[in-house]
């Protein structure tokens, strides 16, 4: 139809723009959190959502939204594994992947964050990884910027506990193995 | 530990930091990704489509028990309706106990009005995506005649509900019901919404 074409065209440009903004941090955003093997089809499930969601992007906060998107689909992908769970009894659950990194462990750390539920970590993973300000990270969260910023305080002072009670357990347990070796 | 020192700790554990290359937007293979995603056609928004003048007055008589269903779209675009289908589940199952952590795992969620019902299709406009889809409407297909299944909710035209689904089976027991205050509280806690 008359006019159709050069709707079309400006729609590419504009998926085309924002592309050239999203993608790579995206693909950042995805590898943090699943396997390898499934980075390459939610990275695509989440450039599609964008095509079609064009519309809604705000345009003060592309890259947030996106990863609002990639977020959804990340979970669809863990669920995936949960979903024969149905709703009868099972006796147990799968755990979920770590995703693969060269990335040297800090133990403590490592223990403190996984001591913080799901909605609290992936707060702290946004603030820290994804460089996001609670501003953005509302977007991304679909949560207003006070919500995010009560929520981040709780979960970075939740960190803060964990984490000294990390470095505690690991000093008690490197005094173990030194009376061990001495009596061995 | 201030909240720098927090920051700069955690980006030293970034599994795929900023300077880690990922494939660049001008690479062959992103090209040929946005190329086919742009040869998706995308529909106008639902709310220009003439789809709810065809709402029935004997339809909206009706009850209808929802059970089980098979996926067969994906995701949702907003313009595209996420279709479940039925029947699935088994009747001699057993209901987990309700708690807001088994909730979260269930996807798609959603919230939303039925506004047609026939005897074989729920059609559900969405208001409210928790997870799983952005879709401005939901088909739920049955096969008239299938059992009950424990806990399923009754949908009735015109009544809001809160609907999850695990594997394209939309729950019962507990896990899809009318959205009264309570259980809007309990998804919004769920879904961190």
């Amino acid at each position: 139809m008359h006019g159709e074409r050069p709707v079309a065209d400006a729609r590419r440009r504009r998926f085309e723009h924002l592309a050239s903004e999203v993608y790579e941090p995206v693909q950042r955003y995805v590898r943090r959190r699943v396997d390898p093997d499934a980075v390459d089809d939610v990275v695509a499930e989440t450039m599609m959502t964008l095509w079609r969601r064009l519309d809604d992007v705000p345009a003060n906060a592309k890259l947030p939204w996106a990863y609002g998107v990639a977020r959804r689909h990340v979970a669809n992908h863990r669920r995936a594994g949960l979903r024969h769970l149905r709703l009868v009894k099972r006796a147990e659950s799968e755990p979920r992947p770590l995703p693969a990194s060269d990335t040297p462990l800090d133990a403590e750390l490592h223990t403190a964050l996984a001591g913080l539920d799901d909605p609290d970590r992936e707060l702290i993973h946004l603030w820290a990884w994804e460089q996001l300000e609670p501003a953005e990270i509302a977007v991304a969260l679909g949560l207003t910027p006070n919500a995010v910023s009560i929520r981040l305080h709780r979960a970075k002072k939740k960190l803060g506990e964990n984490l000294e009670v990390a470095r505690k357990n690991e000093m008690l347990s490197g005094h173990s193995r030194r009376e061990k070796e001495e009596r061995s | 530990m201030n909240d720098d020192d927090l920051r700069n700790r955690l980006a030293a554990s970034n599994p795929t930091p900023p300077s880690e290359p990922v494939d660049p937007i001008t690479s062959g293979r992103a090209r040929a990704l946005m190329e086919d995603i742009m040869s998706v056609a995308v529909k106008e928004p639902r709310v220009e489509r003439p789809r709810f003048g065809r709402l029935s007055a004997v339809a909206a008589a009706m009850a209808v028990v929802v059970g089980g269903a098979a996926l067969l779209g994906g995701l949702g675009a907003s313009g595209d309706p996420l279709v479940l289908t039925g029947p699935g589940g088994d009747p001699t199952a057993s209901c987990l106990v309700f708690d807001v952590e088994t909730l979260a795992d269930m996807s798609p969620a959603f919230g939303g009005t039925v506004v047609e019902l026939t005897d074989s299709v729920a059609t559900i406009e969405v208001d409210r995506w928790y997870t799983g889809g952005d879709a401005g409407i939901v088909e739920i297909q049955y096969t008239p005649g299938f059992e009950a299944l424990i806990g399923t909710p009754t949908l009735e035209v015109g009544q809001r509900y809160l609907i999850t689904a695990a594997d394209g089976v939309v729950n019962g027991c507990g896990y899809s019901g009318l959205a009264t205050a309570d259980y809007e509280a309990a998804f919004a806690t769920a879904f961190g919404a």
